[in-house]
């Protein structure tokens, strides 16, 4: 990575785009709050407004958060690194936090968000705030390019051949090329649907998933059906324990 | 030739993440219009080719699924929603019934609006964005022809 006194095409090309991103949701939130002053905004959905205006804050906030991440990373501040010692990650509460959040923005879209087996208490050490920006990202990517009126699954499971803890985000939409299954995890890499579908995005997702993993010794795979138009984010785990 | 039908009560919004304004369509909508969403250029010139709207409200990076559509080696390589306001241009929407955005503040953008003699704002201001729709929706151009008429 470059040193940050000498920025490169890339670096620069990251941050227009990464100002677009934040700019976007920052905007709705002073339309918002100007139509809340001016009367725009009638009584009886006050309330929903100001839940509209904390999803795009804290959309805002996961942005940031990307870009805090990736800088650090490409500065090696291991200083949030996952140590041994980390914190026990309760994963369906993690993704459904992570859900939570994107449930308004899917069902205006008509999308849902459903998670398979809420009861089994899957858990992984590792830094939560960490775990829980890996399923915003995803969750992030797969309402915004899912197909209208369709379904993002969540569903974990364990592969009996190696005892590894699986889970895959599953959604439907237009998905990606075979020979960019690898390239989605690279800095600015973004695909031709994506781009096709929304003109500005940071490419840093799924970068930040696969390097917040890789330090717990999770990885992250991409495959896409076309037949059937579904997408699968499949994350392994191979040490993991049941609560 | 049949003329595109006129819809005084509708404003084609062109961009691709609706769900950052819908503080515009609350606004819109408060002040007795509707409004039609556009997220590509495509579906916004296809829009344009079956009704001509009170107002024309484009983001400039949106996505081209047709490159044909824009002007190659020009601007709106870089700023595909520059096709949108020059195609709602020769449609027959006037200078004050058209407005780009954007998040970048960009000379060769607002050269371009002069050319095409529309309006030109940045986002994150919205205020000064609903003044102008405000003054926009103050003008109603067909009245305005009748009168003369």
């Amino acid at each position: 990575m470059n040193s940050p006194h000498h920025p490169d095409a890339l670096d620069l090309r990251l941050l227009a785009n990464f100002i677009h991103q934040v700019v976007n949701p920052l905007n709705g939130v002073i339309g918002t709050v100007d139509n809340l002053l001016d009367g725009t905004v009638a009584l009886d959905k006050r309330h929903q407004r100001l839940a509209a205006i904390r999803a795009q804050l804290e959309w805002s906030v996961m942005l940031v958060r990307n870009l805090a991440y990736f800088t650090e990373s490409s500065l090696g501040v291991e200083s949030r690194k996952q140590s041994p010692a980390a914190k026990i990650c309760v994963i369906p509460q993690l993704v459904i936090e992570a859900a939570l959040f994107f449930q308004e923005s899917g069902l205006s879209e008509g999308i849902n968000i459903h998670l398979e087996d809420r009861e089994t208490q899957y858990a992984v050490r590792g830094s939560p705030d960490l775990l829980r920006q890996v399923f915003m990202n995803l969750l992030d990517n797969a309402v915004k390019y899912s197909d209208a009126d369709s379904t993002v699954t969540i569903r974990p499971w364990i592969q009996k051949s190696t005892n590894h803890f699986i889970l895959e985000v599953r959604n439907y939409g237009p998905g990606f090329r075979f020979d960019e299954a690898e390239l989605l995890f690279k800095v600015g890499y973004r695909s031709e649907q994506a781009i096709k579908r929304v003109a500005s995005g940071t490419g840093l997702g799924l970068f930040i998933c696969r390097r917040i993993l890789m330090e717990i010794d999770a990885s992250i795979e991409a495959e896409y059906s076309r037949q059937n138009r579904e997408v699968i984010m499949r994350l392994r785990f191979p040490n993991w324990e049941v609560m | 030739m049949t003329p595109i039908p006129r819809l005084a009560d509708t404003i084609l919004l062109a961009d691709d993440e609706p769900y950052n304004l819908g503080w515009l369509v609350e606004f819109i909508v408060s002040k007795g219009l509707k409004v039609v969403n556009a997220r590509t250029v495509d579906e916004a010139i296809d829009s344009m080719s079956k009704h001509k709207y009170r107002a024309v409200v484009a983001d400039l990076s949106i996505p081209v699924h047709d490159l044909s559509l824009v002007a190659p080696a020009s601007p709106q390589e870089r700023y595909p929603g520059l096709a949108i306001a020059d195609i709602a241009r020769t449609r027959g929407h006037l200078d004050r019934q058209v407005i780009i955005y954007s998040v970048h503040d960009d000379d060769i953008v607002r050269a371009e609006s002069k050319r095409l003699g529309c309006t030109y704002l940045l986002k994150g201001r919205p205020r000064q964005f609903k003044e102008e729709l405000v003054s926009v929706l103050s003008f109603d151009p067909l009245n305005q022809q009748q009168k003369q008429l």
